[in-house]
């Protein structure tokens, strides 16, 4: 059997190998909730709100649904809210500034732009899973620029993993035909030479 | 090498890989390595702080295939090479063109220098799946985390080879191998009950010259099985142990390499 058959065959092998563990890993289930919340609640005319905050790490899939009445914009950011209220009474340090005020927010969000992992304007329902890539914090604001009030239902959990399930799965779902493909001629081969003996 | 020695260096390379990796014992490993990696991967750390979380991740992921590796260098080194001298096929690979050390070299590059890269590879591409973000800022964390944790398996490997030259037996090497592994598992444990019941620092420094990662932990401040931080060594200081644990593995090779050279006795 030719050198390289065999080489890329095993390299294949390999491949085929783990691509069935990465497959085994995203079939593992969740360790369970570890946080869960849900509601309902309000949010005031031409203001914004942290809504959900907490440290999650890349084994952990946060994920949120929100109802509202109206038009509502959810933003997920990769900080603290404390950095949110100091940027705006750093910036507007006056006695009677409403850090809450959507003007103030909006500035940040154009001084900040990197912050933002994830925003969305909700006109009715909304759901949405985020895992991060490295242990940071994830702060869910609300911000409601319209004149009315609007109620908002809301329901967030965050549950743990063995791995980034999406993204282990589709490395495993590469990884297998690959191998498999690569391994083919070398299973071919031996397969021919074990009949061979045989007869 | 000189010109021309190049070929047969690469059949005894290509045997040995042939020897060690029959089908299906690199796939299973590799099934193994790849488990292992992602079961154990943790993120257990306090605050946020980059380095501590990637030492943390990068040393809760060498967990399971450490022990998987440990497996795989006593398997290709006591049982392998043992069997080879035991029955008198490395008399064969002395039949080539070669030198003695060449020889040996090509052994242990299939044994260890494979077995490395294997596990090498897929932790650093796990580390880069499960955290991207982590791993590519402290990329240097993580190669000294790996670097300090695979000295002691070093070690170990050549202080087994040694025993195997000597022995030339491959079973009996093989089970020595073990009870060298875990005696000194034992040790390592007594060792650091004594250092913290006694308070006294020297143990865990004499301890790290074999086993660099004690040093590594006390600088992070997380290797403090008893309460309390009884050593704090400086970030140069763990580089001095790390160094100083490859030149004891260097020597210990380098024993090997002088008894497979002159004192085989085949």
């Amino acid at each position: 059997m030719k050198r390289w058959v065999i080489l890329l065959g095993r390299g294949g092998t390999v491949l085929l190998a783990i691509g069935l563990a990465l497959l085994l890993v995203s079939l593992i289930p969740s360790g369970g909730q570890t946080s869960s919340s849900m509601g309902t609640s309000y949010l005031y005319p031409e203001t914004w709100q942290d809504w959900h905050e907490e440290v999650l790490t890349p084994q952990q899939r946060f994920s949120l649904s929100i109802k509202a009445n109206g038009t509502l914009n959810v933003y997920l950011f990769e900080l603290n809210s404390q950095a949110i209220y100091s940027w705006i009474t750093e910036h507007h340090p006056g006695p009677f500034t409403i850090p809450t005020n959507v003007t103030y927010f909006e500035e940040f969000l154009q001084a900040n732009p990197e912050s933002i992992v994830w925003q969305k304007e909700l006109q009715n329902e909304i759901a949405y899973e985020y895992s991060p890539t490295k242990v940071t914090y994830a702060t869910l604001v609300l911000s409601n620029p319209s004149p009315d009030s609007l109620t908002i239902d809301y329901s967030f959990s965050t549950v743990t993993l063995i791995a980034p399930t999406g993204k282990v799965r589709t490395i495993a779902q590469w990884t297998i035909p690959l191998g498999f493909l690569l391994a083919l001629p070398w299973l071919i081969n031996l397969l021919k030479a074990k009949t061979k003996t045989e007869s | 090498m000189r010109k021309g020695k190049g070929r047969p260096f690469l059949e005894v390379f290509a045997s040995a890989l042939h020897e060690d990796y029959r089908f299906p014992i690199l796939e299973i490993f590799a099934f193994l390595y790849a488990l292992g990696t992602f079961v154990f991967a943790s993120f257990v750390s306090a605050g946020v702080t980059g380095e501590l979380v990637a030492y943390n991740l990068t040393i809760s992921l060498l967990t399971m295939p450490l022990v998987i590796f440990i497996i795989l260098i006593f398997k290709n080194i006591a049982y392998g090479l043992g069997s080879d001298i035991e029955k008198g096929i490395i008399q064969t690979l002395f039949s080539y063109p070669l030198k003695r050390r060449w020889v040996l070299s090509a052994k242990l590059l299939s044994a260890l220098g494979f077995a490395v890269l294997l596990f090498l590879g897929i932790q650093v591409s796990a580390l880069y799946v499960l955290a991207p973000d982590v791993v590519a800022p402290y990329l240097g964390t993580v190669l000294l985390t790996d670097a300090a944790s695979l000295s002691y398996p070093f070690l170990i490997a050549g202080i087994i080879l040694l025993v195997t030259l000597i022995l030339k037996r491959g079973g009996l090497a093989l089970v020595l191998g073990i009870i060298l592994y875990f005696a000194l598992v034992i040790i390592q444990s007594l060792a650091t009950f004594v250092a913290f019941a006694t308070n006294s620092p020297l143990i865990l420094q004499v301890l790290s010259v074999v086993s660099p990662s004690v040093a590594l932990g006390m600088y992070y401040q997380t290797y403090v099985p008893f309460g309390g931080a009884l050593w704090t060594p400086t970030f140069s200081e763990v580089l001095l142990y790390v160094g100083a644990s490859y030149i004891t593995v260097a020597f210990i090779f380098l024993l090997a390499y002088l008894y497979f050279c002159r004192r085989l006795g085949l």
